[in-house]
C-alpha cells in the first residue's frame, strides 16, 4: 500500500507516523530525540523508514522542523532545542540514506498548513495561526500558501516587541510576555514560588478554585494576547485567525482573548476581531509536514 | 485602439485625474483644486466632466479612485472622512459608474500609493512591498506578488491603528498608545507646540532638529522609536522585501533615514537585523493618481464586465 513516512522533530521526543495521502494514521509513534547528533539523528530515522518499508510503499519522507527552513533547498537554519539539526541541508542528507524523495518545513508553518488542509481554516485562503506555548510561533497563509518573507521569518510575530522598555526590547518580546511560559514564570514571581513549580493547567486550576493571583494574571496574558492580534489585524487584515497550543483547547482561554479584543474597538477601528481555536492537536506537525510534501512539486 | 486606465486621486486639497497606460506610465494628467469646501456634489460634478474631457480622447477599460479614509471599498462608498468635511456615505463609485458608464473601483489613498511604489515606484520586481505613509495620519498597504492585499475587511496596511505603547497620549478617536497618535506628522506637530511653542507644522520641529537643536532633536528622536517599534512588528509578520515610506514627514528623509534604519535594528530579532531593505517612496505626489488607475487593473482583471456596484 502506497504511504509517507512523517516524522514532527520535537525537543524531546521525535513523533512519527506512517499515513497514507489523506493523512490517516496507519502506524505511529515517538522515539526520544537523541541528544548525541547529528548522525545518530539520522540513523534513528532511517532506520524508522527502512522498518516500515517492509509493509508499506514509501512513497516519500515528509519533516516538520524548528528553525528557519528553506524548503526549495532543504537547509534548516536557524536555532532550537536541538542544535545539531541547525546548518545542516536536512533533505539532502536523508535522501542519501534512504534514496526517497524528501520534504522539509518550519514546525508551526506545518501547523498552519494542517488547519488549512484539513482543519478549522479549510476552504479559507487568507488566514494567520498563532501557537501559543513556551513562546509564541506561528505561520501566515496566504493564498493557500506559507508567506515566507524575504529572510525566511515571516510569520515570527512572537518577536513583535510589546513593552516599553527601549533599552532591552527583546526582553519584551510577544514572545516573552504573552506565552504560557510567561504566565507560568509571572504567577510563580508572584507567590514567591520556586521556578518550576508550576505549570499552566496548574495555574487554570488555581484560578477556578478562585485564587486571585492565577486570575489575575490569567486576565493580563489575554490582555496581551489581545493587543498583539489586534495589531496582526490591522497588519494584514486576515479572514480567520486561529489560535494553537496547549492553552488554546480551552474554551475559556478562546473567549477571554475575544473578550478583550472586544473591548480594543474604538471609533476608527471598528472591526469585529475576533479567534477561533485550532482543530488540531498533537498531530498538527505531520498533517501539515505531509501536506507540504504532496503540494511541494 | 490602445487601452488605458483612467486615475483618480482625490485629495483634501487636490483632485488629480489621469490616463495611465497599462503598465503605469503617466500619459495625461488634469490637475485642479478640490474644492472641498463646496461640498460634494460640486467636487463630484467637477470630476465627472475632466473624466468625460479624457474618456473622449481615448479607450479606457476601467475608473479607479484613491480617496482618503475611512471608506468602504467593497460597496465604492466614502464614509466621512476628516479631510472631506461634508462628504457622509457618499456612494462615488456607483455615481460615476452611472455617469461615465464605466466599472470605478475606491480603495484609500495609501492602497493607491502602496500599488504604485511596489509595482513600478522603488518596490519594482520585489516579491512583497509594504508601503506607509507618514504625514497627517500613518497609512499603509502591502503588495505581494504585485496583487495589493486589500484583507477580508479592506483594513489590511492599516497600520496607524497598531498599539504600539500603552501607556502613551489619549488620541481623541484612537486607542491609547496607537502608532498614528505616537509617530505622525501631527504627533510631532503636537510635540513641537507644546515643548518648542511652535506654531507651525511638523516640518520645522524637523528643521530644527536637523539643525542640532537639542529639544526637536528629542521629540522626532522619540517619534522615530515609536515608528521603528511599528515597523519590527510589520516586519516579523510579514518579513517584507522591502519596507517603503512615503507621506509628508519623509521630506524630512535625509534627517529621518539614517536615525530610524539604526533603530530599527535595534528592535529586530538578530537573525534579521541588517537584512531588511528599507527605502524612500520614489513616485512623489504621482503615486496616488497612477497607484489609483493600477487598481482598476486589479479589479477589472478579476471580475467580469459588470458594475461592481450595482444594487
Amino acid at each position: 500500500m502506497k504511504a509517507y513516512m512523517v516524522f514532527d522533530i520535537g525537543g524531546t521526543y521525535i513523533k512519527y507516523a506512517v499515513m497514507d495521502d489523506k493523512s490517516k494514521k496507519l502506524e505511529c509513534g515517538k522515539i526520544p530525540t537523541p541528544k548525541e547528533g547529528l548522525d545518530i539523528f539520522l540513523d534513528q530515522i532511517t532506520e524508522k523508514v527502512n522498518h516500515y518499508s517492509n509493509s508499506f510503499d514509501i512513497q516519500g519522507i515528509a519533516l516538520s522542523s524548528p528553525g528557519a527552513v528553506d524548503v526549495e533547498t532543504g537547509f534548516v537554519g536557524g536555532a532550537s532545542a536541538i542544535p545539531f539539526i541547525h546548518g545542516v541541508y536536512m533533505t539532502e542528507k536523508l535522501k542519501e540514506r534512504t534514496g526517497l524523495e524528501v520534504s522539509v518545513e518550519n514546525d508551526a508553518n506545518c501547523a498552519a498548513l494542517a488547519e488549512g488542509w484539513l482543519g478549522a481554516a479549510k476552504e479559507t485562503d487568507f488566514y494567520i495561526c498563532i501557537v501559543i506555548g513556551t513562546g509564541i510561533g506561528g505561520g501566515v497563509v496566504i493564498n493557500q500558501s506559507i508567506l515566507r518573507g524575504a529572510t525566511l521569518h515571516g510569520g515570527e510575530f512572537g518577536y513583535m516587541i510589546m513593552g516599553e522598555s527601549c533599552k532591552s526590547p527583546l526582553q519584551s518580546t510577544w514572545s516573552k510576555v504573552a506565552s504560557t511560559n510567561s504566565l507560568v514564570e509571572e504567577v510563580e514571581m508572584r507567590k514567591s514560588l520556586v521556578k518550576g513549580t508550576l505549570d499552566g493547567e496548574e495555574i487554570f486550576r488555581l484560578a477556578e478554585a478562585g485564587d486571585s493571583i492565577a486570575n489575575e494574571c490569567i486576565t493580563n496574558l489575554y490582555k496581551k494576547l489581545a493587543m498583539g492580534i489586534y495589531n496582526l489585524k490591522y497588519i494584514l487584515d486576515p479572514q480567520k485567525i486561529l489560535i494553537g497550543g496547549g492553552i488554546s483547547k480551552r474554551p475559556d482561554v478562546i473567549e477571554g482573548i475575544n473578550n478583550e479584543l472586544a473591548q480594543l474597538k474604538d471609533d476608527i477601528s471598528t472591526l469585529d476581531i475576533t479567534v477561533e481555536p485550532c482543530k488540531f492537536e498533537n498531530d498538527a506537525n505531520l498533517i501539515g509536514a505531509l501536506f507540504h510534501f504532496l503540494n511541494q512539486k | 485602439m490602445d487601452k488605458y486606465l483612467l486615475g483618480i486621486d482625490l485629495g483634501g486639497t487636490n483632485l488629480r485625474i489621469a490616463v495611465v497606460s497599462l503598465e503605469g506610465k503617466l500619459i495625461e494628467e488634469v490637475n485642479v483644486k478640490t474644492e472641498s469646501d463646496k461640498g460634494p456634489h460640486h467636487v463630484i460634478d467637477n470630476m465627472i466632466k475632466i473624466c468625460e474631457g479624457l474618456l473622449q480622447k481615448r479607450n479606457i477599460e476601467a475608473i479607479g479612485i484613491g480617496a482618503p479614509g475611512p471608506l468602504d471599498s467593497k460597496r465604492g462608498i466614502i464614509l466621512n472622512p476628516p479631510n472631506l468635511p461634508g462628504w457622509d456615505e457618499v456612494p462615488l463609485a456607483l455615481m460615476l459608474e452611472k455617469a461615465l458608464e464605466k466599472k470605478v473601483v475606491l480603495d484609500n489613498d495609501a492602497n493607491a500609493a502602496a500599488l504604485a511604489e511596489a509595482t513600478i515606484g522603488v518596490g519594482k520586481g520585489k516579491e512583497s512591498v509594504f508601503y506607509m505613509t507618514i504625514s497627517t495620519g500613518i497609512g499603509g498597504g502591502y503588495v505581494y506578488r504585485n496583487q495589493l492585499i486589500q484583507g477580508a475587511n479592506f483594513c489590511a496596511g492599516e497600520v496607524g491603528n497598531m498599539m504600539i505603547n500603552q501607556d502613551g497620549p489619549m488620541h481623541h478617536i484612537l486607542n491609547i498608545g496607537s502608532l498614528e497618535s505616537l509617530a505622525s506628522g501631527t504627533a510631532v506637530h503636537r510635540l513641537g507646540k507644546e515643548k518648542l511653542g511652535l506654531t507651525g507644522h511638523a516640518g520645522e520641529v524637523f528643521t530644527l532638529a536637523m539643525n542640532g537643536q537639542q529639544e526637536a532633536k528629542e521629540i522626532v528622536d522619540t517619534m522615530l522609536t515609536y515608528l521603528a517599534k511599528g515597523i519590527s512588528n510589520i516586519v516579523h509578520t510579514i518579513d517584507p522585501h522591502m519596507i517603503v515610506l512615503g507621506g509628508g514627514v519623509m521630506q524630512s528623509k535625509e534627517y529621518i533615514m539614517p536615525n530610524l534604519i539604526e533603530k530599527v535594528n535595534d528592535y529586530l530579532y538578530p537573525q534579521i537585523r541588517n537584512r531588511i531593505q528599507i527605502e524612500c517612496a520614489s513616485l512623489g505626489t504621482k503615486a496616488g493618481v497612477i497607484g489609483a488607475a493600477l487598481l482598476a487593473q486589479q479589479v477589472s482583471e478579476g471580475d467580469d464586465n459588470e458594475s461592481l456596484h450595482g444594487v
